[in-house]
This record gives C-alpha cells, sequence and structure tokens, in this order.
C-alpha cells in the first residue's frame, strides 16, 4: 500500500467524527503551547542571564585574581599562592595572544563611595596605574583617560547613576570639569581620635565613625561599551591605596602582596581558554565570561528542563485523549475493519493505519501548538516589556525580552508529540489488526 | 482445484462450544460453479469462510490450488485473500466513506498499485456491472442491487482465482437477485474462476455444476451436475 494511500484513507476516517477530533487535537495544543511557553520562561531567564555574563567584560576577556588572599586587617599575614605583582604582569603579558594586561586596586568591600554634590554616585570603584587604562583600549569621549592623583575617569553612563538620599535617580549634567568627593568611613576605637570625627552610633565603649573626604576630579569620560565598565569609575591607584590605608591603618604593598585584579584582553575569544589555562597553571585564579557563559547555559538547560516537563505531563495527559479517541474509532469501526481485511488488508497494514491517524492527531496538534505558542510569547513580551518600561530600571541592563523560545524547543514539541500521540494509538492499532474478520463482519 | 479433508470447526459460545463443521471432504474442481446449500445454522458461511482465508482452520486441511490454506500464518492468509480471492457479501459490505470506484479499487490499493492503472482497472469493472454512471456515489446513495454489483465488481478487480459468495442474493429482491446471479456467472465464463455461492436460492442452485448439501455440518449425499439447462 502507498503512502499517499495510507494518508488519503487516514485523512477520510479522521474527519468523519470532527467534534470528537476537534477535542483531541485541541488536548494536545494546550499541551504542547504550554511546552513552548515554559520553556520560554526559561529561555527568558537564561538570555537575561547571559547578557549580565556578557556585560561583566568582553568575551575575549580574563579575570586573574590571585588565590592567595591579601590580607584585609591590620597585623593578618597574606596566605600563600600566587599574587598579582609586577612579575605576574610581565609573565602574562608574554603569554601568547594576550593584548594587554590591567591591574586593578578595587574599593569592593571598602566603606568608601563616590558622591557628587553629596549625592551618592553608584558606581564600581577601580584604582589603576594612570597610564594603563589607555594602554587597554579605553578611549574617551570627551577629556583623557589618564587619571592622576586626585582624578577620576568615569564610564559612559556614571553621570546617570547617581542617587540622592532619598533613592531617586537625579543624573549629573556635564560632569567633565566637576569636582566630586571619595567619601571613606572608619570605625575609631580611641574615644577621642583625630580628625573629622561623627559622634558615635550606639555608644559602644566610645567607638566613633570617622569620615574622611578626598576630593576628585573628574577628567575624562569613556566611550560607551554596553558593558559593568558604564558604571565604573577609574581612579589613580595611590588614591585607592591611601584610602585603604586609612581605613585599615596598614598600607597595601603592591611589590609583596600585587594587586587584587587583573584584567587581561586576548586577541580573540579563540584564545581565551588556551590564555585561560597558561595563566592557571601560573598558580592565579582566573575566570572569564566565556567559562561563566558555558556554565550559565549548563544550569539554564536544567532550568528549562523542568519548566518543559509541566509542559510535557499536559502533552502526555493529551495523550490518554488521543487513546481514548483512537479506541473508540476501532470499536466504530469494526466492521470496516474486518472488510478490509476480508479484501487482502494484512496486519501490519491495519496497524499503520491507526497509528498514521494517531501520529496525524498528534502532529498536527503540536504544529498548531507551536503557533499558538509563538503568539504566547509574542503578546507576553509586548505586555512584559511594556510593564517593565513603566518601573525604574531594576538592573543596570534593562531585559531585552523577557520570554525566549530556547532553538530546540520546536523540534522536540513536534518528535514528542509525535511518539506520545503514536504511542497512545499503538494498542488500539494492534487491537484493531487482530480483530477476528469473521465477527468483525457480524458487527454493526 | 480446491480440496477439503477432515476439515472441522467450532465457535465458542459461553462456556461450551458450537460444532459448525464436523470433518468435512470435499473437492471441487478449478472453473467450475458449486452451490453450498443447507439451512441457516448449518455451516455454509463457516466452510465459505475456511476456504477463503477468513477464518483459520482448526482442523482438518484445507488446499486451493497451489495454497495450503490451512496452514498459513495471518500474513500468507492475507497475501491469499488479496492474490487469489474474491468475495462477495450478503450484506455487501462495502466502505462507507468510499465511493463505487473507489470501494472497488480497495484490493489494488492493498495491493499498492499504481493510481492511474488501478482506477483504469475499477472503471472497467463497474462497466462490466453496468455502473459507470454511479461511479462518484458513496455506498448510501446506492440502492441495494447496486451495491451488490459494486461488490461484485470490487471482488473481481484484482482477478482472482477464486470467487466466493455468501448468500449474494439474500438482501435483494428475486429480479435484482437474478441479475446478480447472471453477473456472478458471465464474471466466471469469461474469466474462468472457480466459483463456490453459498445461498438459499435453488433456482440459483440448479444453474451451478455441482450442489453440495450441508445440514448440522456435514456435508450430505453430493449431488452429481445438473448440467446446463
Amino acid at each position: 500500500m502507498r503512502f499517499a494511500d495510507y494518508l488519503d484513507y487516514t485523512w477520510r476516517n479522521l474527519t468523519r467524527a470532527q467534534l470528537r477530533l476537534i477535542l483531541t487535537v485541541l488536548a494536545v495544543v494546550i499541551g504542547a503551547t504550554l511546552v513552548v511557553v515554559m520553556t520560554s520562561v526559561g529561555g527568558g531567564i537564561q538570555r537575561n542571564v547571559l547578557e549580565n555574563v556578557r556585560a561583566s567584560g568582553g568575551l575575549n576577556e580574563i579575570l586573574v585574581s590571585s588565590t592567595g588572599r591579601a590580607p584585609t586587617a591590620p597585623g593578618a599575614a597574606a596566605t600563600p599562592g600566587g599574587i598579582l605583582d609586577q612579575a605576574a604582569i610581565e609573565a602574562i603579558q608574554t603569554i601568547p595572544g594576550v593584548v594587554a594586561v590591567l591591574p586593578e586596586q578595587l574599593l569592593l568591600f571598602f566603606p568608601a563611595e563616590v558622591q557628587a554634590d553629596g549625592r551618592s554616585v553608584r558606581a564600581l570603584l577601580a584604582g589603576v596605574p594612570p597610564d594603563r587604562l589607555a594602554q587597554y583600549g579605553f578611549t574617551p569621549v570627551q577629556g583623557s583617560a589618564t587619571p592622576e592623583a586626585g582624578q577620576i575617569v568615569i564610564g559612559a553612563r556614571v553621570a546617570e547613576s547617581v542617587f540622592d538620599q532619598q533613592g531617586q535617580r537625579v543624573p549629573v549634567e556635564d560632569p567633565l570639569g566637576q569636582t566630586w568627593q571619595l567619601v571613606a568611613r572608619r570605625v575609631s576605637q580611641t574615644p577621642s581620635g583625630p580628625g573629622a570625627g561623627l559622634p558615635g552610633i550606639g555608644g559602644q565603649g566610645g567607638a566613633q565613625i570617622q569620615q574622611r573626604d578626598l576630593p576628585v576630579t573628574v577628567v575624562g569620560i569613556l566611550e560607551p561599551l554596553g558593558t559593568q565598565d558604564d558604571f565604573t569609575i577609574w581612579l589613580n591607584q595611590n588614591d585607592v591605596l591611601d584610602t585603604q590605608e586609612w581605613v585599615t591603618n596598614r598600607r597595601p604593598d603592591l611589590a609583596t602582596e600585587g594587586y587584587q585584579a587583573l584584567r587581561v584582553k586576548t586577541a580573540s575569544t579563540d584564545l581565551v581558554r588556551s590564555v585561560q589555562d597558561r595563566i592557571t597553571a601560573m598558580n592565579l585564579q582566573a575566570t572569564s565570561p566565556l567559562s561563566v557563559l558555558d556554565e550559565v547555559n549548563r544550569g539554564m538547560l536544567i532550568l528549562q528542563l523542568l519548566l518543559g516537563t509541566i509542559g510535557l505531563i499536559a502533552l502526555i495527559v493529551s495523550g490518554l485523549g488521543i487513546a481514548n479517541t483512537m479506541l473508540m474509532a476501532t470499536f466504530e469501526r469494526t466492521r470496516e475493519i474486518g472488510i478490509l481485511k476480508a479484501v487482502g488488508a494484512s496486519e501490519p497494514q491495519i496497524v499503520r493505519l491507526f497509528l498514521l491517524e494517531a501520529s496525524l492527531i498528534g502532529l498536527v496538534g503540536a504544529l498548531l501548538g507551536l503557533a499558538f505558542g509563538w503568539l504566547a510569547v509574542q503578546v507576553g513580551n509586548a505586555v512584559l516589556l511594556s510593564l517593565l518600561a513603566q518601573q525604574p530600571a531594576a538592573g543596570l541592563m534593562p531585559p531585552a525580552a523577557v520570554l525566549a523560545t530556547p532553538s530546540w524547543v520546536p523540534l522536540v514539541v513536534v518528535v514528542f508529540a509525535w511518539l506520545i500521540a503514536a504511542g497512545a494509538g499503538l494498542y488500539p492499532a494492534l487491537r484493531a489488526s487482530r480483530l477476528n474478520i469473521a465477527s468483525a463482519l457480524r458487527a454493526e | 482445484m480446491i480440496s477439503l479433508s477432515g476439515v472441522s470447526h467450532a465457535y465458542r459460545m459461553g462456556r461450551g462450544a458450537v460444532r459448525a463443521l464436523d470433518r468435512v471432504a470435499l473437492s471441487v474442481p478449478s472453473g467450475s460453479v458449486t452451490a453450498l446449500l443447507g439451512p441457516s445454522g448449518s455451516g455454509k458461511s463457516t466452510l465459505l469462510h475456511l476456504i477463503g482465508g477468513i477464518e483459520r482452520c482448526q482442523a482438518g486441511e484445507i488446499v486451493v490450488d497451489d495454497w495450503t490454506v490451512s496452514s498459513l500464518g495471518p500474513a500468507d492468509l492475507a497475501r491469499y485473500r488479496r492474490a487469489h480471492v474474491g468475495f462477495v457479501f450478503q450484506a455487501f459490505h462495502l466502505l462507507p466513506t468510499l465511493t463505487a470506484v473507489e470501494n472497488v479499487e480497495v484490493p489494488l490499493v492493498l495491493a499498492g498499485q499504481a493510481p492511474a492503472e488501478r482506477r483504469r482497472r475499477a472503471l472497467a469493472l463497474l462497466e462490466h456491472v453496468g455502473l459507470t454512471e454511479r461511479a462518484g456515489h458513496r455506498p448510501d446513495q446506492l440502492s441495494g442491487g447496486e451495491q451488490q454489483r459494486v461488490a461484485v465488481a470490487r471482488a473481481l478487480v484484482h482477478g482472482p482465482r477464486l470467487l466466493l459468495a455468501d448468500e449474494p442474493t439474500g438482501n435483494l429482491d428475486s429480479e435484482t437477485g437474478a441479475r446478480i446471479v447472471e453477473l456472478l456467472l458471465a464474471s466466471q465464463r469469461e474469466q474462468g474462476c472457480t466459483v463456490v455461492i453459498a445461498t438459499h436460492n435453488e433456482t440459483l442452485a440448479e444453474r451451478a455444476d455441482q450442489r453440495i448439501r450441508l445440514r448440522d455440518g456435514r456435508i450430505q449425499a453430493p449431488s452429481p451436475s445438473g448440467g446446463p439447462p
């Protein structure tokens, strides 16, 4: 029997009980739609996480930190391990594929911030050797990229990330040339210590919070990059070291303790892994947005499978509907099955006829479900993005899409729907094929 | 040549069994017309079903031409029915969703014949039974006699060597029935196939080369050919 003939017979039979067909297909459609929407939720989360990872640096960059820990409190010793000193920087620069190295001394976790007219500038504070910023490829759109002592260079979007004490965003107009303050605080145990002391809080043994303001002038604004660097303030490394010394009473020694972090730029993304391996071999810790991407992708696949399973269960339930419909069909068509067999239809031919019928229900349902799912994702994105646009931006990067259908979903939905439908049709098909011809012919 | 020896068949009825055929032995020459006579329940239909491979033989041996029907498995039985046998039923048994010509085509569709070729053949058979202008009608748009003519065309479309008819006139008035009988006999003469007809119709039986009478699943004294009138 030819495939076109199977299709023809199947189609005629399918369209005999149209309402029942529609209801059965509808169940598959709902299941398939649910799979699409659920995995799109996971896909949306994945896309936003990935975009945040990408924003943390260029994909051709490697972030290096020392495996030893610099002392954060006076008197504490550095733990043994590779340090990011001048020798390490020079060694990394000689690795083939490395284009530039940027040593950073960060004010992360320090009670320090930059203020503009008493308003808090929410930005990452990084101290660098003044000449290194331009060498690393940062280009100023205004001013220079060389922060000398008492100077700062700001990322493209730092000026819009300024907030007053009520938490309202108050962007700074034309920041170039303005003088801001690098504000640091420390807790002093001396009851009447020198300096511009503030009244102590809680009256704990006369502990006082002291504040130091260092004026810093904005000497450059960098071009926008679409990464975290747009929200970074670059300081002269000596200003950062001074601040750290003031807070902890101990000046970090770059010669013996090294920098806190290095940023390494490679010539291309293909070289990232090999350079990363070489750096790791130097007893240094190296991470790259590229390797984080791999891990995120792996984690997100699990999330999507979990979400997709919910839709899949609906799809499996729809399989019960198909099984019921097909079983009804074998009962109703008992006599016709008998006739077909009497005029020479073999058991495999009957099985194929019924399996094809079940499969068509599954496939049509899956395709319609994909279409509805796609529609739901478009509508969902339009609605959710317009809602998000009305809210003040929660993160640094606004999301491009809330729902994103992973590329593997359509194929998986079609294959699964088909497998479930064929599985559901198997028993009815076998039952039909094994009908006794003589008794089938007597059936009404 | 059809030859049966020691063929017995029983149906399960509740917990018991009803013997439909009891050690039947008979022989039908190729190209002949044989009438199976007997009251309802005498085993005529069962005998036809066994010869036609519609039911599997429980005991005894059935040989039809080159086919040892009694020892065929399900797949070979289907092939035997498709290639060798044409069936005409009392209740016509046409497929309700198909038109007359499509019903006639079914055995050729199952055999995988190309659409153009099988359509040409089916239309020729419909012309043979005088239903060319009804080719596009579905069974519910045809009279009983027309439906049975479609069934005869379907039974002959693949050129079977054996034509089995189970009460072919049973659901028809006598005039229509007579026309079906003429059609069957004419087809037999043209195709030279072996014909076995189960019938109550004595007029039809008179036209057969041999008559076999069944009672309670056993063959009564076979009557020799009455010959053509």
